[in-house]
């Protein structure tokens, strides 16, 4: 196997050497190497436990989703074709095994138009302070439909292109684009109140 | 991509000039968009204040060790799922599909119970009676077919149908004579004798 798309790289990963230690460590795994696979666990567990905690904002669901997904990665690693970095593939996996689970806790999703927008003009910019309002943020951001809240935590917390996204939530880019824009419009007054503008 | 097709285009390219991730031809498009628009500018101030509140993000207790474990006895000591192609599955299911089918058609067809083709002979028939099957037009019943067939020892066994098929017993002696009258007529569309 070859990575024959370079550009396709999460920005997670630090350097160029862990993504082709990925690469190795998934060779591996599909020989069957038990070893190289709990090196590659362990190198993404905290990431997928940050992302599966953000796109289903259920922590009790969490260390399942983390488990599945790495399951997954064991039994299928034979199956990666390098149309993606082997970071993109993973995340891949863990974003539909997170949003199976939260179907599975919660089976009616809102949609966008479902959230209302956050408005807070009718406190004086006095009475609340910033910590209040980073928080009444990371509410909003929790509030969002998954899919929404998957570009913004990409994007923003994973450092991901919007080609990475498409990836990995397996949409085009101009949808990648479009819910940033939509997640932005919910967000903006929380963040105007925030710039004081 | 070395030309863009609006300003919003480039406005929805922000959140990744942010992040770095912009390709340099769309990364100097944003840039220049950014020197000369100052809703772009406004954009920006939001977008780092969005990602600086993200980012900010509460340490996450969690045991590594514990869920590998887990993982490790859910692994089993088989590693790879043997890979079956989705045309295996779909001959299997057509197969399935096809034994379904054939049962169901068997045993519809024994629950229809024995049927008498037109070839079949009647076994009650007997041996000095010819049977001939004849095909009449809808106006013609029971009583008016054996009026046509002249003879007094002829008998309308089953019909006329809904579809004009009708049996006629017939004497063997005379048998030759009636299908002959009865051919003559034009309400008969045929006439023969059942094949013994």
């Amino acid at each position: 196997m070859q990575p024959r798309h370079e550009h396709f790289r999460l920005r997670t990963a630090p350097n160029n050497g862990e993504v082709e230690d990925d690469f190795a460590c998934l060779c591996a795994v599909a020989d069957g190497d038990r070893g190289a696979f709990e090196r590659l666990y362990r190198r993404y567990y905290e990431r997928l436990f940050r992302f599966s905690l953000r796109v289903t904002g259920r922590i009790h669901l969490v260390e399942d989703v983390v488990n599945e997904t790495m399951l997954v990665v064991w039994r299928q690693a034979g199956k990666y074709r390098a149309t993606a970095a082997v970071s993109t593939w993973i995340f891949g996996i863990a974003y539909r095994k997170s949003l199976k689970a939260l179907a599975r806790e919660r089976p009616n999703t809102a949609t966008i138009d479902d959230v209302p927008e956050v408005q807070l003009q009718t406190l004086d910019r006095e009475e609340i302070d910033r910590d209040q309002i980073c928080t009444a943020i990371r509410q909003a951001v929790a509030g969002l439909p998954a899919e929404h809240r998957a570009v913004v935590d990409l994007t923003f917390h994973f450092n991901c292109s919007y080609q990475d996204i498409a990836q990995i939530l397996g949409c085009p880019v101009g949808t990648v684009k479009s819910r940033m824009f939509y997640a932005r419009a919910k967000l903006r007054p929380l963040l105007v109140h925030l710039l004081g503008d | 991509m070395n030309t863009f097709d609006s300003r919003n285009e480039l406005h929805q390219l922000l959140p990744w000039y942010e992040n770095g991730t912009l390709h340099a031809d769309e990364n100097a498009a944003v840039r220049a968009l950014l020197a000369t628009d100052l809703e772009a500018n406004r954009q920006r101030r939001e977008l780092r204040a969005l990602r600086d509140t993200l980012t900010d993000d509460p340490t996450l207790t969690t045991n590594v060790t514990l869920n590998w474990r887990r993982l490790q006895a859910r692994m089993g000591s088989s590693h790879m799922i043997t890979y079956v192609p989705m045309t295996t599955h779909w001959l299997a299911i057509a197969a399935l599909a096809f034994l379904a089918l054939g049962v169901a058609t068997f045993y519809a067809g024994a629950r229809l119970g024995p049927y008498h083709t037109l070839t079949a002979p009647d076994p009650s028939v007997p041996a000095d009676v010819e049977l001939v099957r004849v095909d009449v037009v809808a106006s013609v019943d029971a009583a008016a077919l054996a009026r046509l067939a002249d003879d007094p020892e002829v008998h309308v066994l089953r019909g006329p149908s809904d579809h004009g098929v009708a049996t006629l017993a017939v004497p063997r002696a005379h048998a030759q004579q009636v299908i002959k009258r009865l051919s003559a007529d034009p309400r008969l569309r045929f006439v023969a004798p059942v094949p013994q």
